[in-house]
């Protein structure tokens, strides 16, 4: 799970979505490897289509 | 295109015409949507995605972003969107051939093809028929006037028209396509009919919560407007700055097949030549602006004028109001500037126009780039051309980018 800086506006709805995961740093969020363990897979798919920005992005591995 | 109309409404509110500025009144949560709320077209748009604030916004993302999954979307470009276009192209240029006259309207091969794709995520049926697209493409114009009356001449004819249009699109189109779901959800219910049996789209995943109709039909028709109206004028608009770019960078003509490419002209074209003339805010509170020092006052309302925002020499360079391809768009992390708004309020169906550039140069790409610039590419490949003799015609009694008519030479 990667977040684009760049595009990361902080709109929250990642953390919203998937606290565990995603934190907000002042500077755009950030994912934590310990919260992806803890969560579905599809709350993270839910807090990729979700962001406004698009700036979350969720490779698939097979 | 007058520039100067804009109605009492609008008169009244404070002007933004800093990147800075608009950008930081778009992200903070001091500020709700005032367009269809008290201006714009609420009789249409009152509560839907584009007017709701904070919460029930966000929760409204949260519901209908499924819609906009990659997968979906890149079934609808490429499976869907780009073979109809081709095949109307095809029409076009057939019938250009018979007639001898190689000067033809692409505007209902294009809105017609894109119409396609809205029955698809709104969940419409019988699209099939030529004659239920074109009125429902008839009736997204009629959304679209009404949704920018107040940038425009005669408004209250225009949202007279407008709701005359949505009450004819309910009952002809959207109340026979949500019966059909209506029963379907029921049997999901009741008699044990797989969920992956049921239509994915608009209509059913508001059933699906229970909304009644009469909220699912303004939803569906924010979305039938957003959908057809801005790509259509999108698409045009594009063209005509890529056409523009190549009489000037012949060597460029060998790209117009790469994604990345097109990606970067559609940017950069919805960066000068923004689809909205503005975005209207109401603070919520009394504050300051931390980019400017600005101070303002609960209830006041702003009016940030995007094509000035989006030319704003502090972020796009002292050559900002001319179309580039070079650094100064490319660098962005927005290289539309603010077209597609800023922050949670960033456009929902943004996905399904221009996705974000992969920097693909091979035209097979199977992945979705964007209806705009899909549309590009499908059309330039048709040899299509401006006639410098005979332009693409603007609508003139609006300040709201659109075309009447947008002819073009088709190759042979």
């Amino acid at each position: 799970v990667r977040v684009d800086r760049a595009r990361c506006q902080e709109t929250g709805f990642c953390t919203q979505i998937a606290p565990n995961v995603f934190k907000l740093t002042g500077q755009g969020a950030e994912v934590s490897e310990h919260g992806l363990a803890s969560v579905a897979i599809e709350t993270i798919e839910e807090a990729e289509d979700a962001c406004p920005t698009m700036a979350i992005s969720v490779e698939r591995t097979p | 295109v007058n520039m100067g109309i804009r109605s009492p409404e609008l008169q009244g509110m404070t002007l933004i015409d800093r990147f800075a500025e608009a950008d930081e009144i778009l992200n903070s949560p001091d500020f709700a949507p005032v367009m269809h709320m008290t201006v714009g077209a609420p009789e249409l748009f009152y509560n839907t995605v584009l007017s709701l604030h904070g919460e029930r916004h966000f929760e409204r993302r949260r519901l209908e972003a499924p819609l906009f999954r990659r997968a979906l979307l890149e079934h609808a470009e490429r499976q869907l969107f780009e073979p109809l276009l081709e095949s109307r192209l095809q029409i076009l240029r057939s019938e250009a051939n018979v007639s001898g006259d190689s000067n033809v309207d692409l505007l209902s091969a294009l809105g017609g093809s894109l119409i396609a794709v809205t029955g698809v995520i709104v969940g419409l049926d019988d699209l099939t028929s030529t004659d239920n697209a074109n009125r429902l493409r008839n009736w997204a114009i009629a959304f679209g006037k009404g949704a920018s009356k107040d940038w425009s001449e005669d408004p209250t004819k225009l949202l007279a028209a407008a709701v005359e249009a949505r009450d004819e699109f309910v009952r002809e189109l959207l109340l026979p396509s949500w019966r059909r779901r209506m029963g379907l959800v029921k049997q999901y219910r009741e008699s044990g009919l797989d969920r992956t049996e049921l239509p994915f789209d608009l209509v059913t995943l508001l059933l699906l919560h229970d909304w009644p109709f009469d909220e699912i039909a303004r939803e569906a028709t924010l979305f039938v407007h957003a959908s057809v109206n801005t790509n259509t004028n999108a698409s045009c608009l594009t063209i005509v700055e890529l056409m523009s770019w190549l009489a000037l960078h012949p060597d460029d003509w060998s790209r117009v097949g790469e994604p990345s490419f097109m990606q970067s002209v559609a940017n950069e074209t919805l960066r000068l030549h923004p689809l909205v003339p503005g975005l209207l805010r109401r603070a919520t509170t009394s504050g300051r602006l931390r980019s400017s020092q600005r101070r303002y006052r609960v209830d006041e309302k702003f009016y940030i004028e995007l094509e000035k925002v989006n030319r704003d020499p502090e972020v796009f360079g002292p050559d900002a109001s001319s179309f580039s391809l070079g650094d100064k768009a490319s660098k962005s992390s927005r290289p539309f500037g603010m077209t597609f708004g800023s922050g949670p309020h960033m456009c929902i169906g943004r996905p399904l126009a221009l996705r974000p550039s992969t920097g693909s140069t091979s035209g097979e790409d199977s992945q979705a780039i964007g209806l705009v610039a899909r549309a590009v590419i499908t059309i330039v490949k048709f040899g299509v051309t401006i006639d410098v003799s005979n332009p693409p015609r603007r609508v003139t009694t609006s300040m709201q980018s659109s075309f009447d008519e947008f002819r073009v030479q088709m190759g042979h």
